[in-house]
């Protein structure tokens, strides 16, 4: 899908991305029934590229993540279908031993929370240190200097002075960028960040969206940035993954779907956000709420939400039509959507 | 301008006046001593008229919240006076205070925790928020966050009070949610001409829904004024480098904007810095910073400024500088 990924195909599948997700499905075992977490979600990541993947909560970003970097809590979750190439090889039919090398490696999740991310009894540098220990052998003292060269790389000042030090003395900020660090630790050639600053304040966030991207660049890794965060996907990715109950309801080059939507969902997202550089009036919102996981709405799941749902919405789900190369909007009526320009009446 | 003009039309409801919470720091268990103390809010003034919205916004730990709870009664400040329609209410107690309450009522950010889990939504609230009525006999948990939050509303509405003090009302909610629980509270201040004191730390929404704007630093503002002049021609550091941290939601300010990214972490308010307070990561700070607490004042050299330039700006070198891309 991606320019960059086609041109150096050398891996066995015959593409060369790094990541390749085709037809994932997961499901929840609940109270309430099975929730249909992701239904049939596909992407492709090619190194040194960024892919945002954007969604509210429960749109199934995250399970997808989880998914891929095996860390699905199984039970009461369960993939039920589809592959996770990674250089073309299937991560799902990888045995425990291999997929654990693979995620300390190759693969790293920096996550949203880093206090809770971060083992509270040890301190940084241990913690740091200890994945030179178990995946490269390093000796303790070797790992404790490595330790210190990644705080420093990742800007945390008095790196030195501070790899004794335990997560409860850094502030937010500072802890987000540790994790990083260990994220980093390996070189990792694929990182998936699941909303890496949105609890930090403002000026912290900049500071660490722009480490990351400079580290990303750098190491020429693929990046998978998982937001709801339509900003944040404006000012880093390449391109956008849209996801709404389960499914990717859209994607895109991220300047072609913010100029000109092709799902009325990514549409009514961006005309419901307050924006920085306007003031508005009213906020058109989008009326109703996200589908309950384990009662999808039939055809287009988005249907009861939206305002140009006719009765083909209602019984047919749309497929991923083509809309132009490398995008692709999953709505009956793309073309009209696509083609209306301007404010919404 | 609009926002002017709805801020002249109404009479002043509340008065602050230097308001300010210190927390002692004590050590000991058996011989407590006062080592020091937090100052959360250290002298705060503004005025709320009728039918204003005032928005307050800043990073964590800036003692917006604080300001907040004051406001309502749920901490008791230490410092300086709340003046409701003339009357100090931080010196009332008993029946006169709790008249004087119902008037002043607060919405949470997380309405989950700040229900009665034990009571039907038909008991906490009546009906005015687009509340299904089939719903009265349904407990908290039965419902969605947004949900949740227009029945946190419909509780603050419920005594009909003239202010409403709003902390992060919407920082839960999911992008879709937050339109309609925005616009909820946009409709209601229309229909019940209520005054807003809303605070987040989204500048955006708050860029959205506020008349007047007041951007808090390390427990005081440091620059106020009208929408407009706060967005478009703030003039204070520490403002222009939070607009220009914020994310737009257009690729093409990629290239358009400057971006002024501050170093370093917010410093204690256990120990906060002398003078200014922001001169510890400011890049105009000089001598005088140190030495000299800026007043939240029109600065020197904008006396003779016509146009929204000219505004409060506690900075001893304020200059115009636009961080936001035009639209």
């Amino acid at each position: 899908m991606t320019v960059e990924g086609t041109a150096e195909a050398a891996a066995p599948a015959g593409s060369g991305d790094l990541l390749d997700v085709r037809g994932l499905q997961v499901e929840f075992r609940t109270r309430d029934g099975i929730a249909h977490a992701v239904n049939g979600v596909s992407y492709t990541v090619a190194a040194g590229e960024t892919l945002a993947v954007l969604g509210e909560s429960g749109s199934g970003k995250s399970v997808t993540a989880q998914a891929v970097m095996g860390i699905l809590d199984t039970p009461p979750g369960r993939v039920t279908g589809g592959e996770i190439l990674f250089h073309g090889r299937d991560l799902l039919r990888t045995g425990a031993e291999e997929r654990r090398r693979i995620r300390g490696s190759k693969l790293a999740m920096i996550f949203q929370d880093a206090l809770s991310a971060l083992n509270p009894v040890l301190s940084v540098g241990a913690q740091l240190g200890e994945m030179f220990e178990v995946h490269r052998g390093a000796s303790r003292k070797a790992a404790r200097a490595r330790a210190a060269e990644l705080m420093d790389r990742v800007r945390i000042p008095a790196a030195r002075s501070r790899v004794g030090d335990y997560p409860h003395q850094f502030s937010g900020g500072m802890r987000q960028r540790i994790m990083i660090a260990m994220a980093l630790a390996l070189e990792p050639e694929l990182i998936i960040a699941d909303e890496p600053t949105t609890a930090l304040d403002v000026t912290v966030q900049a500071q660490v969206m722009d480490l990351l991207a400079e580290l990303q660049r750098e190491y020429a890794m693929g990046l998978v940035l998982i937001t709801h965060d339509l900003g944040v996907v404006a000012d880093v990715a390449a391109r956008i993954a849209v996801m709404y109950a389960g499914r990717i309801v859209e994607t895109a080059p991220v300047h072609d779907l913010y100029r000109a939507p092709a799902h009325p969902y990514t549409r009514g997202l961006l005309d419901s956000i307050p924006r920085l550089d306007r003031k508005g009036r009213e906020l058109y919102a989008i009326k109703g709420l996200p589908p309950s996981l384990t009662a999808i709405p039939p055809g287009c799941p988005f249907h009861p939400r939206c305002p140009k749902a006719q009765d083909i919405c209602r019984t047919d789900r749309p497929p991923l039509y083509d809309v132009a190369p490398g995008r692709a909007s999953a709505c009956h009526f793309w073309e009209e959507t696509v083609s209306e320009q301007g404010e919404r009446p | 301008m609009s926002a002017e003009a709805a801020a002249g039309a109404g009479e002043p409801v509340l008065d602050v006046r230097e308001l300010a919470k210190l927390y002692p720091l004590t050590r000991g268990i058996v011989v407590r001593r006062q080592i020091g103390s937090v100052r959360a809010v250290d002298t705060v003034s503004f005025t709320l008229r009728k039918g204003e919205t005032l928005g307050i916004v800043g990073e964590s730990g800036c003692g917006k919240s604080t300001v907040a709870k004051m406001l309502v009664g749920l901490e008791k400040p230490t410092g300086g006076r709340i003046l409701y329609r003339g009357d100090d209410i931080t010196r009332l107690s008993g029946r006169a205070l709790k008249a004087v309450r119902r008037n002043i009522q607060m919405v949470f950010q997380d309405p989950y925790t700040s229900l009665n889990p034990r009571m039907t939504v038909g008991d906490i609230i009546g009906d005015v928020v687009g509340l299904n009525p089939e719903y009265v006999n349904r407990y908290p948990h039965q419902f969605s966050g947004g949900q949740r939050q227009r029945i946190g509303i419909a509780r603050g509405l419920a005594l009909r009070p003239e202010i409403i003090v709003a902390d992060e009302p919407v920082s839960a909610l999911d992008v879709s949610v937050q339109a309609q629980v925005v616009n909820l509270l946009e409709r209601l201040q229309d229909e019940f001409d209520l005054s807003y004191v809303f605070i987040a730390h989204d500048l955006s929404v708050v860029r959205h829904i506020s008349d007047r704007v007041a951007v808090m630093y390390l427990g005081r503002f440091a620059e106020t004024g009208t929408e407009d002049e706060i967005y478009g021609h703030p003039t204070h550091p520490y403002t222009q480098a939070l607009l220009s941290a914020v994310p737009v939601p257009d690729p093409g300010a990629r290239t358009r904007r400057e971006r002024i990214l501050l170093t370093g972490d917010v410093p204690s308010p256990a120990d906060p810095p002398s003078g200014c307070r922001f001169r510890t990561r400011c890049w105009k700070a000089r001598e005088r910073c140190a030495l000299e607490v800026p007043a939240l004042a029109v600065p020197e050299g904008f006396e003779q400024v016509t146009g929204p330039a000219r505004h409060a700006s506690a900075c001893h070198f304020a200059e115009e500088r636009q961080v936001v891309p035009e639209d």
